[in-house]
């Protein structure tokens, strides 16, 4: 245990100490002895930010509720709280126990997005653990990942000892058996073991070869270690654990709220997005199991709203009767319900009416694309008379604000797509305004977000190159312009240069990891948070490591080409992929597979049914 | 029907921030299952009010706050209700029905008291630096708040000064709406004139004035 009195002292001089004390209702105590295995989930972003994280949230009181496990948790500390562990000569520490990370026998890190590996390492360096995977004794704990950022590990191949790849739930349990099992045999016999675990990837298994012109060669997995590592999903996501008596913070999360997960998996077949290639099929959890564990979450926790996760909840198919229930059942204990955006004509019956009572969030859409055609090239199902007849719809029922999310830089796009985003703008003030003031919400706004395209593996998009920082921008300034002519809008972009170190991490390989540890010693953390993210530290990483961030995020890669992650599988086939592709640049859409499967692979690989 | 609650911020708890605090209270509230009434408008939340804020990082042992309830609930089933509910750290104490003609808590309360645990190698120093302050007519010190520097005399603030049994300071300092005064000035002004020592604070009392005496809050407000 790190000096309590040391930490005392220390708090009251950082922003918002609750970040680092723990103690808040929900969170689980246990005895310790010497049997017990000590597990740390390591969040690395900001508490509010880890705090509002569901999959840490499900497998922390998972673990948990295995006998002879007690599960902690720690997120990054914040730059100032840093300095202030630094000055102390304190090491990070769990927030349950106030464990130094070096104390656990396993580190646990999730791994949601690219730009939080710099605070990867800051955790590792702070809680004293080897950064290398090669330097860490019998003594060191074992470094664990998982999440959507493991479906290509390669940039953290050097740190981590090894990946949990898809669903945790099964392969977790199963890992902690096996590292009590075999710890007495040491870390290297364990990951050699581990590595027979399906859905474990031990990156030191691996050989990568490479060619001389960069690309890579060939993948040697070791004697014993699978070529392609498939992922896992829960046997049975119905009755998956989940916890109702999530921890309460002290502080307000971002998402501080009760989140129920609906459904997992989405098959509408975006082409650039990952998460609906990664986490097929789509699974649903019973209705009736949905409305108890939202009353039994809002027992325990008193939160006041209630919300429904998943990739697209307006799919669910029992979405009509979830609401109307849980609706009628919080009515009048102030605990609102979070409903995404429904397409309220696709109900009829019983619940249409009702629903539309419902609905008062405000409207937010992804058409993703300005123009139709450039909709048909990344599948997105949404045309623009659906949007217009949902806003419409909205705007009569006294809703004056509609959010819309869009993306740049996609392939076979032109300024005319760009163009088509303001005139998308236009034609939603124009409906609001054709609506009778007395009916209408007083004050038109709209909200138009733009990011940038990242090609993300897995994907029909995994080939492409992105575009240029220049290119982006001059896209960005051109639609700020037409929009300027649109009152009432507000507009939001994202920052390119964010996206592109996005792009370069996204599908890299292992030999950025000296990238990595250059742009962290730099200091060089929270790359996700506008105030901290220094694009001129890593431009130096870059140039230091003698690597070139537009071998990765500028290049069309071959068909034939080996990828990093080629190691990993989902069930999706590479095949599938590529004819996605050839798809796309014919324009033509590939309708949501529970419609008829279209045969992307995960049916022969035995993950769909 | 209001119910004055008293109770104790420790431990972790004491970095709940005023917010925060509101925040954790309604959904204390809510997992009881206590019929405390909402406010009206389109977001309703519980008609919850404190009776003054405490600084972030400090105890206290004598929080008190009020809350509208809707049916006749005693106070003692108020308490042991929200007892249970409350977050660890946040210790429900007493809870009184409070008058109906009295003001709210936040109106009435005058007065608060707080002890502060020095490092004993300071006592004599501390011993005459309150002496000299309890002397003088007039301590002015420099504030600063949201920026602005400004002077203020902490004398006439200061309600009580002492030290008990050799251990701890004592002060009982003006907290009314119109006026009150932050313990931390007080410790400021005596490290200034002793040096640097540590130093942990505790609220411990609440007070409000009736008949010219200074009675606890919850007490004076009392049905
Ligand atoms: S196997 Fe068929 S049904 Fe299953 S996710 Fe793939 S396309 Fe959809």
């Amino acid at each position: 245990m790190i000096d309590i009195k040391k930490l005392d002292s220390i708090l009251p001089n950082v922003q918002k100490p609750a970040r680092y004390t723990g103690g808040e209702l929900g969170e689980i105590k246990k005895d310790i002895d010497e049997n017990t295995l000590r597990f740390v989930f390591c969040f690395p972003d900001v508490y509010e930010v880890g705090m509002s994280h569901m999959g840490t949230s499900i497998l922390y009181h998972l673990a948990n509720s295995l006998d002879g496990v007690y599960a902690e948790r720690c997120f990054s500390p914040w730059p100032d709280m840093e300095s202030a562990l630094k000055e102390a000569d304190m090491p990070l520490f769990s927030l349950e126990t106030k464990t130094p990370l070096s104390g656990f026998h396993i580190v646990g890190i999730n791994l949601s997005y690219e730009m939080c590996y710099t605070n990867v390492l800051a955790m590792l360096d702070l809680g004293r653990i080897p950064l290398y995977s090669k330097d860490r004794d019998d003594t060191a704990p074992v470094v664990i990942a998982g999440g959507g950022c493991a479906y290509n590990p390669e940039p953290l191949a050097d740190f981590i000892d090894l990946f949990v790849i898809g669903e945790g739930e099964e392969v977790l349990p199963e890992l902690i058996a096996l590292y009590k099992k075999s710890k007495a045999a040491g870390r290297q016999a364990f990951l050699r073991k581990a590595a027979g675990i399906p859905g474990v990837y031990v990156p030191a298994l691996y050989d990568i070869v490479y060619k001389s012109d960069g690309a890579i060669k060939e993948i040697v997995a070791a004697e014993g270690a699978p070529k392609t590592v498939q992922k896992r999903i829960a046997a049975d996501f119905d009755k998956s654990f989940f916890p109702v008596s999530p921890i309460v913070p002290y502080l307000a999360a971002v998402h501080d709220r009760v989140t129920l997960e609906v459904m997992r998996g989405c098959t509408r077949g975006c082409r650039f997005c990952q998460a609906g290639f990664v986490y097929r099929p789509v699974r649903e959890r019973d209705a009736e199991r949905l409305i108890w564990q939202a009353k039994e979450s809002i027992k325990n926790t008193g939160h006041e709203e209630v919300s429904l996760a998943s990739l697209s909840t307006g799919d669910y198919s029992d979405i009509a009767r979830l609401v109307c229930t849980l609706s009628d059942d919080f009515k009048g204990s102030g605990v609102s319900l979070a409903v995404p955006s429904l397409r309220i004509d696709s109900y009829e019956g019983e619940y249409a009416g009702r629903l539309k009572q419902v609905r008062n969030t405000g409207l937010t859409f992804a058409p993703e694309a300005g123009t139709q055609r450039l909709r048909d090239i990344i599948n997105k199902n949404l045309s623009d008379d659906d949007i217009y007849a949902a806003v419409k719809d909205a705007f009569e029922s006294g809703t004056n604000g509609v959010k819309l999310y869009f993306m740049m830089g996609l392939p076979g796009e032109t300024m005319d797509d760009i163009a088509g985003i303001a005139e998308m703008a236009a034609c939603i003030r124009r409906i609001y305004y054709e609506v009778p003031k007395v009916r209408r919400g007083g004050g038109f706004r709209l909200t138009v977000s733009v990011s940038c395209f990242v090609p993300k593996p897995h994907t029909p998009f995994q080939w492409e190159a992105q575009d240029s920082i220049a290119t982006l921008m001059e896209k960005q300034n051109f639609l700020k312009n037409v929009l300027r002519a649109v009152k009432g809008v507000k507009f939001n972009w994202h920052d390119a240069k964010v996206s592109r170190l996005e792009a370069v991490f996204a599908r890299g390989d292992r030999r950025l990891s000296c990238v990595l540890v250059a742009a962290y010693r730099l200091g060089c953390r929270f790359d996700s948070w506008k105030e901290y993210f220094d694009y001129e530290k890593w431009l130096g990483a870059f140039a230091g490591a003698d690597m070139l961030p537009a071998f990765y995020a500028d290049r069309v890669r071959g068909k034939n080409e080996a990828l990093p992650w080629d190691m990993i599988g989902t069930g999706v086939t590479k095949d599938y992929l590529w004819k996605e592709r050839t798809a796309a640049y014919e324009k033509k859409t590939t309708p949501d597979c529970r419609q008829g499967c279209t045969n992307c692979g995960l049916k022969k690989a035995g993950l769909c049914q | 029907m209001r119910i004055g609650l008293e109770f104790e911020k420790k431990d972790a708890a004491k970095y709940i921030s005023h917010l925060d605090l509101q925040r954790a209270f309604s959904r204390a509230i809510r997992r009881s299952g206590l019929p405390v009434a909402f406010s009206a408008g389109f977001n309703p939340h519980y008609r919850v009010s404190f009776a003054s804020a405490l600084a972030l990082g400090m105890e206290s042992t004598c929080e008190c706050v009020e809350m509208a309830v809707e049916n006749d609930v005693s106070p003692d089933a108020f308490l042991s209700a929200i007892g249970k509910a409350l977050p660890p750290g946040l210790y429900a104490k007493r809870a009184v029905r409070l008058a109906d003609n009295a003001p709210k808590l936040m109106a009435a309360v005058r007065e608060a008291e707080y002890k502060v645990i020095f490092e004993k190698a300071y006592l004599h120093e501390i011993k005459s630096v309150i002496c000299d302050i309890i002397a003088s007519r007039e301590v002015v010190v420099k504030k600063t708040s949201k920026g602005d520097v400004k002077e203020i005399d902490i004398r006439s603030m200061i309600i009580m000064l002492d030290i008990i049994n050799d251990e701890c300071l004592r002060m009982r300092l003006a907290a009314a709406p119109s006026g009150s005064l932050k313990p931390g000035l007080i410790v400021e002004e005596i490290i200034k004139r002793t040096g640097n020592f540590a130093y942990q604070t505790i609220r411990t009392g609440l007070y409000a004035h009736a008949g010219g005496n200074a009675i606890d809050l919850l007490t004076a407000c009392h049905e």
